[in-house]
């Protein structure tokens, strides 16, 4: 993967430009070759310099989780094609995404304040995925009258009751913008909640139920893996016949049918296949993602 | 922590989901029942409770439709004319909607150019899908192409993904 992911690079290198989008589309069976750490030393290089890099993985064989810390550490992607007929279409839109990009280079530096961790992050908008718990988290870009939108899970120690207020983290956000002579822009970020010692709470907005719901699905197959991987057999079939459940419940009933075959596949052969594995991670990824838009 | 009602699993205070089962613990703003509703529809919507009609700002103060974006909250007045066009404007495009959802995520929401069209002229305000790519559902129920449907107040309208509520003043 190496060799082919640094031809992409310095390719990309030669034409640099603060001007334009710098990206990288590795198109990968996954088989690496023992070059892993190569890459991930080179995803940090392409990063310091401005390019990102997405993946598309074609096939079940692939290390899922290497390439997701590959374009992680970019501000990248990684989508899952079951099929070179399918990668026409991801190019499409990924070349359609990436020349709608607006503001490059984001990234995300935030101190928490003692007695603050952040447990999870994930990025919902223009990319999907999990995104490291590790400061600064590089984001990417934004295409034109598009929004990021992350979500960040915070552990909050036992705190004060005489305070109305929390301040959970403060940092900033950076980006450039191509298009403006003025190239950095920097924006100060602090993330603070309201406290109250009454127990009823004013219930989240709609839209925050609804992408949990969404990645408490794409988090439960998570852990599953992490079951799987202990030896919690027991365990992890039971989360995926939840899984199962949930799925059919929202309409998603060919993921749903994947999840209870997998069930038996822990059951039997003590763990998932890898197509399964890559279809359940990937599937319940994408429910949180708009429909692929058709040009209508 | 909280502990789970369905598989006992326990959970810190604040989480809305139980990591274990997925089962939900809230309810999210606006949703009165305890129920969730599902139907044969996979992306069926749940009726929400509508806000009352909300005092339109001085230059719409003639509305009385809106239309309310449900993942912002934001509005759009509806004055001034009889039937309105649904859809995003692009470059280039010969007729253009009158009202232009771009700025709400229409393109990644998969709503096409002309999608949709809204007449208020009279009451019941009708909805007719202009033969959209991703589809109109009102309430969850998809709409045949180019049939009008009736809307009521507090009706959900999806287009493609995109989820608006329907907003008269009585």
């Amino acid at each position: 993967m190496y060799q082919g992911l640094n031809a992409g690079f310095q390719e990309s290198r030669r034409y640099l430009s603060s001007n334009y989008t710098n990206h990288i589309i590795l198109i990968t069976d996954g088989h690496t070759y023992g070059d892993e750490a190569v890459c991930l030393e080179l995803a940090d290089q392409a990063s310091e310099i401005g390019i990102t890099i997405s993946a598309l993985g074609i096939g079940s064989e692939w290390n899922d989780k290497f390439l997701d810390e590959l374009v992680q550490r970019t501000g990248g992607s990684s989508i899952f094609v079951s099929g070179p007929k399918d990668i026409d279409l991801l190019l499409k839109e990924k070349f359609q995404g990436l020349g709608k990009t607006y503001v490059e280079r984001v990234s995300l530096d935030i101190r928490m304040i003692p007695g603050i961790k952040l447990k999870y992050a994930f990025r919902l908008n223009p990319e999907l995925g999990p995104l490291p718990i590790a400061f600064p988290i590089q984001l990417g870009g934004i295409p034109y009258k598009s929004r990021q939108r992350i979500l960040l899970e915070f552990l909050v120690d036992p705190i004060r009751t005489n305070i109305s207020r929390l301040m959970l983290a403060e940092g900033h956000f950076t980006f450039e913008i191509p298009k403006y002579s003025k190239k950095h822009y920097r924006l100060p970020v602090n993330l603070m909640r309201p406290v109250s010692t009454s127990y009823e709470m004013e219930p989240p907005p709609h839209s925050i139920v609804e992408a949990m719901s969404k990645l408490t699905l794409y988090r439960m197959q998570e852990k599953v893996r992490d079951d799987i991987e202990v030896g919690e057999l027991e365990s992890a079939a039971q989360s995926l016949q939840n899984i199962a459940t949930h799925l059919l419940s929202k309409g998603e009933t060919d993921l749903a049918k994947t999840a209870l075959l997998e069930v038996q596949n822990v059951k039997n052969q003590q763990k998932l296949s890898q197509e399964g594995e890559k279809q359940i991670k990937y599937g319940t990824r994408a429910l949180l993602l708009p429909e692929s838009s058709e040009e209508g | 922590m909280i502990v789970c009602p369905n598989c006992q699993h326990q959970e810190y205070s604040g989480a809305l989901f139980c990591s274990k089962c997925g089962a939900q613990f809230v309810q999210p703003r606006g949703s009165g029942s305890t129920t969730a509703i599902y139907t044969s529809i996979p992306d069926a919507a749940t009726k929400i409770q509508p806000p009352p009609f909300p005092t339109p700002p001085i230059e719409h103060k003639s509305a009385k439709v809106a239309l309310r974006i449900l993942d912002t909250e934001e509005m759009i007045y509806l004055h001034s004319s009889e039937e309105f066009s649904l859809g995003r404007a692009t470059a280039g495009q010969p007729i253009v909607p009158d009202i232009d959802l771009t700025p709400h995520n229409a393109y990644e929401t998969g709503v096409s150019r002309l999608h949709g069209s809204l007449n208020i002229s009279h009451r019941p305000v009708t909805l007719q899908d202009l033969g959209s790519v991703n589809g109109t559902r009102v309430n969850g129920k998809k709409l045949a192409p180019h049939s009008k449907t009736s809307l009521s107040n507090g009706d959900i309208l999806t287009l493609g993904k995109l989820k608006l509520q329907v907003l008269i003043q009585e």
